[in-house]
């Protein structure tokens, strides 16, 4: 899930981090802003009506419509469009949660230390230690399909992986010396914490948060396909393969497109969190 | 190492013990009755009521989950609804299909790690086999397994796209063909079992060999700076014998833990793969669960691959600390 | 001379870091004659390491080398050969030690392995355990690296080098990561063994006293350079070259005047390393010219009879006088009140993992320490690694609870703390302006008067005020350093405990640092408590030394009758481990 790396923090020269990026990160940060407009004006910009029959059923690719349409004769290209929201703000949603969840739990243990911090990491560890896509998916099915319960299910096993890195990293950087440097200087706690810990913990956090991006969406277009998300005329992009995945050697564009834009999704994240990465670590 | 293993058979207890209470609560908070869906819609009130008091269902919800552990530890799984069998003999019958599946996925998806790490090492200045690993790592489960249906079964016909024979009606002793047929002296079942499996598990094995590649390729960049490997290439050693005997092994541990965790991952890409080459394995009897809305089936594979995933986890400790002496166990 | 077992004509090398190439050794030339023990003296950063990867051709391929030149060894020429004939030079012809032996073993193979790869057999492997010096050979040959002491492992790694019977050994460092009391018997170990066999040794270090003590000839080099060539006793007693000539002067032994600060060279090191026609240490030199800037200085012939690259050779003496009247020390503030009390200090710390049933075991780490340190003295704690120094600097911190005993501070105010790695010890995404004011804040100055005693104490310990607005990472390491020391002293503390601030410095930083800590506390009239491995520093810096060995102070006394007449046997050893400069000169 998460890439666990950590390392030594470096300068964050002004200016310099930008030329670290290469051109494909960049690209890719590009992506990343362009499919969040399309998850929120999508809609507003698609061609057709989404949930209508607009033509013939089963019309390949072509000017008009663009990725063709489906068994009832509605535009994919359009509900492809509303697909990416479905997909893409569930996605950030769900890594925003699990990060204000795991990062406060996370600076909680590593600041308490002692038993808490013992407790904290039994509980996660068993967390990570139970395979959580499957007890997501047994959750999502008792609980009912559903893109809230979806949501919920994927936090609940996510966030244990921001806590435990933020409490890795805080406990990394208060053993470092200018933690402790600044506590004999003469440092309160409070600012101890929000000036000399946190901004610490911060690259390496957002770094995982990014790259998880697109491990959300697989994860989320995994559950989609099975069925647990939104019910059947929503047009959710794994769940639209999932449908029409008997018409692969007929209608070869109806599960291939959508799958294709969760691929493009995910490249386009992944080359984000790279960048990032070398932006903030200078790697 | 026997404290290891009693330390860890301890742990394992714990664990599945916390997976059992989840999948108890999960089956508890179920709106539907049991009862009435295991006698049909059609059986009289009375029926159902006997069936509620002899499964159980009457109790308190403590003594209800402590019957429940006591039958699992008996390997009473309860019955699925749909199939009307013990879920125990359902995933006795199409585990061992699944487990083919699985083992072949690790081994191509540890040589695919193999062939991806070394490209990134030996091309490291040309961008390209990132790049690649990056998109390798972006596709979905189901993309890769409908191209790979696509072009290599429908369009070239290659490898067959669907089920594990060409036969029909083959059983074999232990259920897991290939074995089956070199064991019944029938080597053209082995042949045909190992084409079906060649697709489903490529598929599978794609994002255990990004995964691991990676992993495996970072460990080894950065143990080939170690100034052990120096010391071994200023005693005048070859290149090739120093990677093996000094770089791999010291390498290993990493990309161990990551294959263990790919384990973990792996059972939700098994629905999708067995689902679309038909592969009737426990992944395609659960998305058929689901379909039924069969609960106590998903939730009992779910338990049983969960403890599978554990003793993986615990062998991929016992592998580690054979690499590597210093972690003790 | 016999034909050379080593030649080196005119090597370039070239290696890049991020992308960058630039020059690390710019026409390098040397012989050795078989048997000999060339010293290589530099700084870090001066391409020393450079040399002893290039001939034994184990530059990193990620550094890219460019090289250009000749190296033979015994008439095989290095640079450019096949793989398989470098690796025939590497089993037959060069051997090396590393400077740090923790890593250099394979973590994964017994020792008794790693020997056998060359092809020793299991015979000739317990044999060269045995002539290492290593107790119970069987069982360490059995035993994997990590179940070995540092000085174990350094011994493992000559034995695995000399039972080749190597026409040159390339030894870098080889003793800096040991112990003191290590140090010494490694360094007999190994030039023993080169004696026995006729091996060659070319001995990289940054300490002269080192390099006077075992070799024939010295190279010294600055910037890629050579800047003097020669008689190692010629080059020592009269230098030929600025640079030599001031590293002579920096470095300080148990010899050197303590009533006077240290000399030391301009550190102002050139990032970009120089290449072109002038002199590499121009920018750094006393005695730099016009001609210096515009003409690279060759190495020829001086009136002392070595060889050294400068112009300006006949004035070095000048330079060497001038740097003997080096200013003394401010008077003291001193008082006869306690800065810091320590009374029966007890401290352990559980060892190991406990077992399932057992009681945690638990390794005392001081047992039972008492100290006292008025106001305006300095007491060094000398002792080497696990012998509690720096538990007990945490305790007189506050930044560790003993088990037993009592820390009282002089009005109850914690003392402030000089680390080790001042890079650190500063916190990289904060300006260093806004660190040292962290520490005015709780005095309700407003924040015209919080600047004014910032840049007073960057003034202070020479640190120009406009770099208030840097971040750390922009600054040299010597300048964090003093930043920390700013930070410490903006307001000035009653006590200040030291480190071990200067181990990982060059002699020229070590100097400095010194000379700024023993100025502050007499003008401050700090107390100091200075940890130290180096008994030569803590002679310099201290007004009593204290030896701590295995949680217990040993002795404690004024410097120089600690030097001259230790009671303790491991006072003993300490002192006759430090290697002396001036008792080399008096012998000769």
């Amino acid at each position: 899930m998460s890439v666990m790396t950590s390392g030594p923090i470096t300068s964050q020269n002004t200016g310099g981090w930008l030329r670290r990026i290469g051109w494909l990160e960049r690209v890719g940060l590009l992506g990343v802003l362009a499919v969040t407009c399309l998850a929120v004006f999508g809609p507003l910009i698609a061609p057709f009506d989404p949930m209508l029959r607009v033509a013939d059923a089963y019309l390949p690719p072509g000017a008009t419509h663009l990725f063709g349409t489906d068994e009832i004769g509605r535009d994919l290209f359009s509900r492809v469009l509303l697909g990416v929201r479905y997909t893409w703000l569930p996605g950030l949603a769900v890594i925003g949660i699990a990060l204000v969840i795991g990062s406060a739990v996370g600076v909680f243990a590593g600041m308490m230390g002692g038993w808490v911090d013992a407790l904290f990491q039994r509980i996660v560890e068993l967390f990570l230690v139970l395979p959580s896509t499957l007890i997501a998916i047994s959750v999502v099915a008792a609980l009912g399909p559903g893109l809230l319960n979806t949501m919920i299910a994927i936090t609940i096993f996510w966030w244990p992986w921001y806590a435990r890195m933020t409490r890795d990293e805080v406990r990394r950087i208060r053993s470092r010396p200018h933690v402790e440097a600044a506590r004999i200087a003469g440092v309160s706690d409070m600012r101890l914490m929000l000036r000399y810990l946190l901004p610490g913990t911060v690259p390496a956090l957002l770094i995982a948060a990014t790259l998880d991006v697109a491990n959300i969406i697989l994860t989320l277009s995994l559950m989609s396909f099975l069925g647990l998300g939104l019910p059947a005329p929503a047009p959710e992009l794994g769940a639209m393969t999932a449908r029409s995945i008997d018409s692969l050697t007929t209608y070869w564009w109806l599960p291939i497109l959508p799958a294709i834009v969760i691929f493009v999704m995910s490249v386009c994240a992944n080359l984000a969190g790279d960048g990032i990465r070398s932006a903030l670590r200078g790697a | 190492m026997a404290s290891y293993l009693l330390k860890r058979l301890a742990g394992l207890a714990l664990v599945l013990l916390v997976m059992s209470f989840i999948v108890f609560c999960l089956q508890s908070i179920i709106p539907a009755d049991p009862a009435r869906s295991l006698a049909g819609p059609s059986a009289p009130q009375e029926t159902v009521d006997q069936l509620r008091q002899d499964m159980g269902l009457n109790d308190p919800l403590l003594v209800q989950y402590g019957s429940f552990v006591s039958r699992l530890t008996q390997g009473d799984l309860g019955t699925s609804i749909r199939t009307r069998q013990p879920i125990a003999e359902d995933v006795l019958r199409y585990g061992p299909a699944t487990l083919e599946l699985i083992i072949a996925a690790m081994l191509m998806g540890t040589a695919l790690a193999f062939i991806l790490a070394f490209a990134q090492a030996t091309l490291q200045r040309s961008g390209g086999v990132r790049v690649g690993m990056l998109a390798l790592g972006s596709v979905p489960i189901f993309l890769t397994a409908l191209l790979l249906a696509y072009f290599l079964w429908f369009r070239l016909g290659w490898f067959p796209g669907s089920g594990r024979l060409d036969i029909r009606r083959f059983s074999g002793p232990t259920g897991f063909f290939v074995l089956d047929g070199l064991l019944l002296g029938r080597p053209e079942v082995s042949l045909s079992a190992l084409r079906h499996l060649f697709l489903p598990a490529l598929a599978l094995s794609v994002p255990i060999a990004v995964s691991v590649g990676r992993s495996l390729s970072s460990a080894l960049v950065d143990v080939m700076r170690q100034p052990y490997i120096r010391t071994a290439s200023g005693k005048g050693l070859g290149a090739g014998y120093i990677f093996l005997r000094h770089g791999l092994r010291n390498a290993a541990s990493a990309p161990l833990a990551m294959l263990g965790l790919q384990v973990g991952l792996l059972f939700g890409n098994l629905l999708i793969v067995e689902r679309v080459f038909a592969w009737p394995g426990l992944g395609l009897y659960t998305v058929q669960s689901f379909a039924t809305s069969d609960l106590p089936a998903v939730l009992g594979v779910a338990l049983v691959f969960g403890a599978f995933y554990i003793l993986v986890t615990m062998l991929v400790e016992i592998a580690q600390s054979l690499a590597d002496p210093r972690i003790a166990l | 001379m016999r034909d050379p077992v080593l030649s080196i004509r005119g090597l370039h090398v070239r290696l890049s870091r991020d992308g960058q190439a630039s020059t690390v050794l710019d026409g390098i030339d040397l012989d050795m004659a078989p048997g000999e023990v060339v010293a290589l003296v530099g700084e870090s950063g001066s391409g020393k390491s450079t040399i002893g990867l290039a001939i034994q051709g184990l530059l990193p391929a990620e550094s890219q080398p460019d090289i250009s030149g000749s190296i033979r060894l015994a008439e095989s020429e290095v640079v450019g050969a096949k793989p398989d004939a470098l690796r025939q030079i590497r089993r037959t012809l060069v051997r090396g030690v590393p400077q740090d032996p923790m890593g250099a073993l394979n973590p994964t193979m017994t020792i008794g392995r790693q020997m056998a790869e060359t092809g020793l057999t299991s015979v000739e492997v317990l044999d060269w355990l045995t002539r290492v010096g290593l107790p119970d050979p069987e069982r360490i040959a059995r035993d994997m690296p990590h179940r070995l002491s540092g000085g174990q492992r350094q011994r493992v790694l000559i034995a695995m080098s000399m039972a080749a019977k190597p026409r040159l050994l390339i030894a870098d460092e080889p003793t800096t990561a040991l112990d003191v009391t290590v140090q010494a018997q490694i360094l007999a170990l190994l030039t023993d063994l080169a004696r026995e066999q006729e091996t060659a040794i070319l001995f990289i270090t940054h300490d002269l006293a080192v390099a006077a003590e075992l070799s024939d000839r010295v190279m010294v080099l600055f910037g890629g350079r050579v800047a003097e060539l020669g008689d190692t006793r010629k080059v020592v007693a009269s230098p030929a070259h600025p640079y030599s000539a001031g590293l002579l002067s920096a470095r300080f032994d148990l010899d050197t005047d303590r009533n006077r600060q240290l000399t030391s060279l301009s550190i102002d090191r050139d990032r970009r390393r120089p290449e072109g026609a002038h002199c590499n240490y121009q920018a750094r030199c006393p005695l730099a010219s016009s001609t210096c800037r515009l003409q690279r200085p060759d190495l020829k012939e001086t009136a002392t009879g070595s060889r050294a690259a400068c112009f300006h050779s006949d004035r070095v003496p000048e330079l060497l006088l001038s740097a003997r009247t080096a200013p003394e020390w401010p008077e003291p503030i001193a008082s006869d009140a306690d800065a810091l009390e320590l009374y029966r200090i007890r401290k352990s710390f559980p060892a190991g993992r406990s077992t399932l049933f057992g009681k945690k075991r638990h390794t005392q780490v001081l047992a039972g320490v008492d100290l006292r340190i008025r106001l305006g003295e300095c007491v060094a704690l000398v002792g080497e690694s696990g012998s509690g120094k720096s538990t007990l600097l945490r305790i007189a911190a506050g930044l560790t609870q003993a088990d037993e005993g009592d820390v009282s501070w002089f009005g109850g105010v914690p003392p402030q703390v000089v680390f080790q790695d001042a890079v650190a010890a500063l916190t990289p995404w904060l300006t260093i302006g806004e660190q040292i004011r962290d520490r005015l804040r709780p005095l309700g100055l407003n924040r015209s008067e919080q600047d004014k005693r910032i840049a007073e104490a960057l003034n202070l310990v020479g640190i120009d005020p406009a770099l208030a607005e840097a971040l750390p990472s922009e600054l040299s390491g010597g300048q964090c350093q003093r930043v920390t020391v700013a930070r410490a002293v903006v307001v000035p503390p009653r006590l200040l405990l030291c480190d071990e601030p200067i181990s990982a410095m060059d002699v020229s930083l070590a100097a400095q640092t010194l000379n700024l800590l023993g100025t502050l506390r007499r003008q401050l009239g700090m107390g100091m408590l200075f940890v130290t491995h180096d008994l030569a520093a803590a002679r310099l810096i201290a007004d009593r030394i204290a030896v701590l060995e295995k949680g217990q102070l040993v002795e404690i006394g004024e410097p120089d009758q600690i030097i001259s007449a230790p009671q303790a046997p491991y006072t003993k050893t300490l002192v006759s481990a430090v290697p002396r400069l001036h008792a080399q000169e008096a012998r000769l």
